[in-house]
């Protein structure tokens, strides 16, 4: 019979193995989140075709980080689909992937017996900081 | 040098003498904060990104509604079985798989969300520890034997401190092995995650900056020296499976981690600093030493 020692240093690097390999694949999973802290940070939100604010999770569901989740998996996804990186995506390839986050989005919020505005945008804010200030720019990412 | 390495060697994962009522707590807890977290509403009934078995399984038929609540109360009573502890060999995988079916349902939409993966890994190290004590003479199935007890303790401990050695080695990859020295830029994440929490709901407690951010980013090395001991952390933890007083610290300590980024970041880790409680600060353990009941069983 293996010692509980013996049982535990094999059972842990294997799990800790797979999960590396597996990523993001659940019950496993390697933790990215904070992994590469960069000087900039960045984050998207949903905006009416006015430029009001929506609530996401109130009307879809989707909490606010997990927008950013699907746009940057999807945009991955589509450059290693198209084998270049994410930054050198044409622009109606990232038009699409926002296209179709968007009709997801729409799904779920169906699912949740709410409706979202006939047209939409996202908005892509970059955070940094300079001059003894944290500093935030906007941009719109996509518009309908 | 030799006998540091002994000694090291010698108290490296012990196998704790678990007693019933211990036992028994930590499963009612789990049971209870499990059932507590389960989602109410129903999940998507779509897959779009899927993960995990839903590469191979449609999982989409469990979110529609009807479906959905049959399954709900069919996990509430796995849950009522596994918490009185019959036929854990059983049980308890069928539990672990019926919980990871659900959420991998919750995880195939695109994102991740990381909240739920603790839980599941308790549940899924247990269940494999049940199966590993799944011999003849180790008691009767209906009841768990010492040893299987102390085995689920071991389990779930080595299964969440693996979790958080992972989280580490990420951070050193993904970061080319930089992070220690760069992890004052977290604080900017954390001007992030406000943002994402107000834009969630347009709640005005999440409009404003995060305590500190400013002096934060003002004094780096400070700051990083701040991170970084949540990273050792993360990083030891794993030396505290099946010690009693390790374990102790090291779970007050990583709670205490988790307080912090809720305070500085508004981010919610409610199922680890529970199931940290459970395993590691070993509340169980404390009320049965409390109520005198810790016998000296014999981890068979």
């Amino acid at each position: 019979m293996l010692s509980s020692k013996v049982i535990l240093l094999i059972a842990i690097p294997v799990f800790c193995a797979l999960s590396l390999v597996l990523k993001e694949n659940f019950p496993f999973s390697h933790y990215p989140m904070y992994s590469d802290p960069d000087p900039v940070s960045a984050y998207y939100h949903l905006e009416d075709a006015a430029g009001k604010a929506l609530p996401l999770t109130q009307l879809t569901g989707v909490r606010g980080p997990n927008l950013g989740k699907i746009l940057r998996k999807r945009l991955s996804d589509q450059a290693k689909k198209l084998d270049v990186g994410v930054k050198s995506l044409p622009r109606e390839a990232v038009e699409g992937v926002a296209r179709d986050t968007l009709a997801y989005l729409r799904t779920q919020a169906k699912h949740n017996k709410q409706v979202l505005p006939e047209k939409l945008r996202i908005m892509f804010t970059t955070i940094q900081f300079a001059d003894g200030k944290v500093e935030e720019k906007r941009e719109v990412f996509f518009t309908e | 040098m030799k006998k540091l390495l002994h000694l090291f060697w010698t108290h490296l994962f012990p196998l704790p003498i678990v007693s019933g009522l211990e036992g028994a707590l930590a499963r009612v807890f789990t049971a209870g904060v499990v059932y507590h977290f389960l989602p109410i509403l129903p999940p998507p009934t779509v897959q779009p990104v899927p993960v995990g078995m839903a590469h191979f399984i449609d999982l989409t038929w469990l979110g529609q509604a009807s479906n959905f609540e049959i399954y709900r109360q069919a996990l509430i009573a796995l849950l009522v079985v596994y918490a009185s502890g019959l036929a854990l060999p059983v049980v308890l995988p069928v539990l672990a798989v019926a919980y990871i079916a659900l959420y991998t349902l919750i995880n195939s939409q695109g994102f991740t969300n990381h909240s739920h993966h603790i839980l599941a890994v308790v549940l899924f190290s247990q269940a494999l520890a049940a199966l590993f004590y799944l011999r003849p003479k180790a008691g009767s199935w209906l009841k768990p034997s010492s040893g299987l007890q102390a085995w689920m303790l071991v389990a779930a401990q080595a299964g969440m401190a693996s979790a958080y050695l992972i989280s580490v080695f990420s951070k050193l990859w993904n970061s080319g092995f930089t992070w220690l020295f760069r992890s004052h830029y977290i604080a900017l994440d954390m001007v992030k995650t406000m943002r994402q929490n107000y834009f969630s709901a347009l709640d005005l407690r999440y409009a404003t900056e995060p305590p500190n951010v400013v002096w934060m980013l003002e004094h780096p090395f400070w700051t990083a020296a701040l991170f970084d001991l949540g990273f050792l952390v993360e990083a030891l933890i794993v030396l505290s499976v099946g010690s009693r007083k390790l374990a102790f610290l090291f779970g007050v300590g990583t709670i205490c981690m988790h307080r912090s980024i809720n305070y500085f970041m508004g981010l919610e880790f409610h199922q680890n600093e529970t199931m940290l409680a459970v395993f590691f600060v070993n509340v169980p353990f404390l009320i049965a030493c409390l109520l005198g009941q810790r016998r000296q069983l014999s981890p068979g």
